[in-house]
């Protein structure tokens, strides 16, 4: 189940991707009779291991180990996936600088940390005092778009993540994740992580 | 095409002016050398191509390669600007020539790109390759864009960039609303209160200015004080780079003067609150190590140049350190010789002082500038198995005791065309040139920016680096200046 949401969260993610944001509910066609103005110079830095995890600390007040531990035996950012995400490695293996490009499995081990780190807040929620999911009911199903919950979960991600506000079209986007490919309300727990997922793998979170 | 060869000429010169622009082109293109044995590729020619054009950017801090003339050098092969170069020399002694032979063909287009060869030398593009061309930067179309300053300096785009550069992670939201509450003048200012507050930052100074250190200092850890390797309870350490690291964080933050990275003759520890702690004299070797202090005597140190690490790692068993000159002039210079970067030949080098068999024609062009610079080195000891104690230790009689022949040659100290007494003296040469300047502005601008300067981002990012004296060397004032750019801050 948790995977066929994940695939139509795409949607919302390609959304976000086009770095334009209008006051439109219905996003931003590329139709080119009113295309905003293209970034002059194009050079977006991706944010390397280091930025990647103490923006999903700060975000979603996670402790240094609660990011994104692989099996157990160590931090993805900082000791198994630190090359993927642009991080050198003199001491182990001699690279004394930062490979010049992404890797195949970059993207894939982007998705793979931040999902955990929502994951685990969304766990961290769910069993104790919750912290970025403050409006969630656990136990319930996900709040419908329409709810003050939906509005004021996502907006808290967005205030957290990306450190705006979300706008119409992107509040209507993220609805689609209330539910199932049947229209069938999912759990809050996988909105919350779905949501979390969503924006915080949209280009406006990696890049800068 | 004349038919016979006037006295004047020598048959290659002759061959070479007989034969229309743009079949010379056709040639070099093909990489064919038309030369005898006259035709050597000239290791002066960049070194006067940067006397000749010393506002260049390619001459800024830095000279132009053979490249820009050849195709090849061995064997040796012209570009279409050198085949145009060799034919204006007429046959002429290079030296003496090659100053009016370049003015002489400046209005020319030698690579046939719509472009002369003085418009391409100033926009710093390589006027003997057509495919080598700058595009200007479109005019930004369409709408306004409701999320970026697109084609101008952004104040918000940039305070992202320096949060996330310098201190790790981006403007919470709380402190992007207040940014964005303020008006432009404040922005700008509190751009820079934020970088100054990242600069004092545990990220900036134990993350990010340590990985930019990783290529200068090269670390082992097997070798390291962190070994885990034992040799009848002794750890095999045989140096401790961790000097070397505190070094440079040390230089490179607190305002501080970064030429010590050169010269400086002191040390730096750490207490367990993170304090700097200068040391000055020696440091014991720790208990149970071969390595891991700093023996050397202060009047005999050079900064980075000669820790024990550094002298261990590139001199190791050599006794003229050719690897210890050339990673020093790459890392500390910008020159990687080996790309043919800062060839400055040293007339009578290279001696082959050790029958290595440098003198070669197709080594000599590297060497004649390498080895003078490896000389000075040969005082300093990399490790000697019999005597681990020594590592990083000046002994005057070294180069005697390893060189057969160097008493008798007397090989002079030679850096940027510059005479020297000794290791310090060149590593103080070093510190003073523009070279090292412009080096580390350039790695600070490929870490903030992205890439190498641009040919429309060379005029600011040359104010940068050139402010450096009026600034006191100070890293810290650098980047003060390098967040002003367009390059940084416009989307």
């Amino acid at each position: 189940m948790i995977m066929r949401i994940l695939l139509r969260s795409l949607l919302p993610v390609l959304a976000l991707a086009s770095g334009c944001r209008d006051g439109d509910a219905g996003g931003t066609e590329d139709t080119g009779a009113d295309e905003v103005q293209r970034a002059q110079r194009g050079e977006l830095q991706w944010k390397r291991n280091a930025a990647l995890q103490r923006d999903l600390m700060r975000a979603l007040e996670l402790p240094e180990d609660g990011v994104c531990n692989e099996l157990g035996r160590g931090s993805c950012t900082r000791e198994i996936h630190h090359i993927a995400l642009g991080a050198a490695d003199p001491l182990r293996i001699g690279l004394y600088e930062p490979l010049p490009d992404t890797l195949v499995s970059t993207p894939i081990v982007l998705d793979r940390v931040v999902m955990s780190a929502c994951v685990n807040r969304a766990d961290l929620d769910r069993g104790g005092a919750p912290v970025v999911f403050t409006e969630l009911d656990f136990g319930e199903a996900a709040p419908a778009p329409e709810d003050e919950a939906f509005a004021a979960t996502v907006t808290a991600l967005y205030r957290r993540l990306l450190s705006r506000d979300p706008e119409a079209h992107e509040l209507t986007t993220l609805g689609g994740l209330t539910v199932d490919d049947a229209g069938e309300p999912v759990s809050a727990h996988e909105f919350a992580v779905l949501a979390c997922f969503a924006i915080g793998t949209s280009s406006e979170f990696l890049f800068f | 095409m004349p038919t016979e060869r006037p006295p004047h000429l020598t048959p290659t010169v002759f061959l070479v002016r007989s034969l229309s622009r743009h079949t010379r082109c056709l040639l070099a293109f093909a990489g064919i050398s038309v030369g005898t044995t006259e035709a050597w590729a000239r290791p002066t020619g960049p070194r006067a191509f940067c006397e000749t054009y010393a506002d260049a950017p390619e001459c800024m801090g830095r000279s132009v390669t053979c490249n820009k003339c050849h195709l090849s050098t061995q064997p040796v092969a012209w570009n279409a600007y050198g085949g145009a170069v060799f034919a204006a020399l007429g046959g002429g002694a290079f030296d003496d020539n090659i100053a009016a032979a370049l003015v002489s063909i400046e209005d020319d287009d030698s690579d046939g790109d719509g472009l002369s060869n003085r418009e391409e030398i100033e926009l710093g593009t390589d006027p003997g390759d057509p495919l080598s061309q700058w595009m200007p930067r479109p005019t930004p179309e369409g709408a306004e864009n409701p999320s970026y300053a697109i084609g101008e300096y952004d104040p918000s785009y940039a305070y992202k960039r320096v949060r996330l550069l310098f201190c790790g992670a981006s403007p919470s939201y709380k402190e992007a609303r207040a940014f964005a509450e303020l008006d432009g003048e404040a922005q700008l200012a509190a751009i820079h209160d934020a970088l100054a507050e990242c600069l004092e930052s545990d990220f900036w100074i134990d993350e990010a200015l340590t990985s930019l250190a990783h290529p200068k200092i090269r670390p082992v850890k097997a070798l390291g004080a962190e070994t885990d390797v034992l040799i009848s309870g002794y750890k095999i350490t045989l140096a401790d780079y961790q000097w070397d690291y505190r070094l440079w964080q040390y230089l490179l933050s607190g305002d501080r003067d970064a030429r010590e990275l050169l010269t400086a003759q002191y040390h730096i520890g750490r207490d367990d609150a993170g304090n700097w702690q200068r040391i000055d004299g020696t440091i014991p070797n720790p208990p149970m190590g071969f390595g891991g202090g700093q023996l050397l005597a202060p009047e005999h140190r050079a900064g980075m140049l000669t820790t024990q690490w550094n002298l261990l790692l590139n001199i190791m068993f050599a006794a003229v350190p050719r690897v210890a000159a050339g990673h020093a002039y790459r890392e500390y210079l910008g020159l990687d010789l080996s790309l043919s970067q800062g060839i400055r030949p040293v007339a009578g080098e290279p001696l082959d002082i050790d029958a290595k068999g440098v003198d070669a024609a197709a080594c000599a062009q590297c060497h004649s500038t390498l080895d003078p610079l490896s000389y000075a080195f040969a005082y300093y000891e990399g490790i000697d198995l019999k005597n681990l104690s020594r590592t990083g230790q000046y002994r005057p009689e070294r180069p005697t005791e390893r060189i057969p022949g160097w008493d008798e040659a007397q090989p002079e100290f030679v850096v940027l065309d510059r005479k020297v007494e000794n290791l310090v003296e060149l590593a103080q040469q070093m510190a003073q040139s523009r070279e090292f300047q412009r080096n580390l502005a350039d790695m600070f601008f490929v870490y903030a920016v992205g890439h190498e300067p641009l040919p429309d981002e060379l005029e600011e990012f040359d104010a940068v680096w050139t402010a450096m004296p009026a600034d006191g060397y100070s890293a810290n004032r650098l980047l003060h200046r390098l967040v002003d750019t367009d390059a940084f801050g416009v989307p």
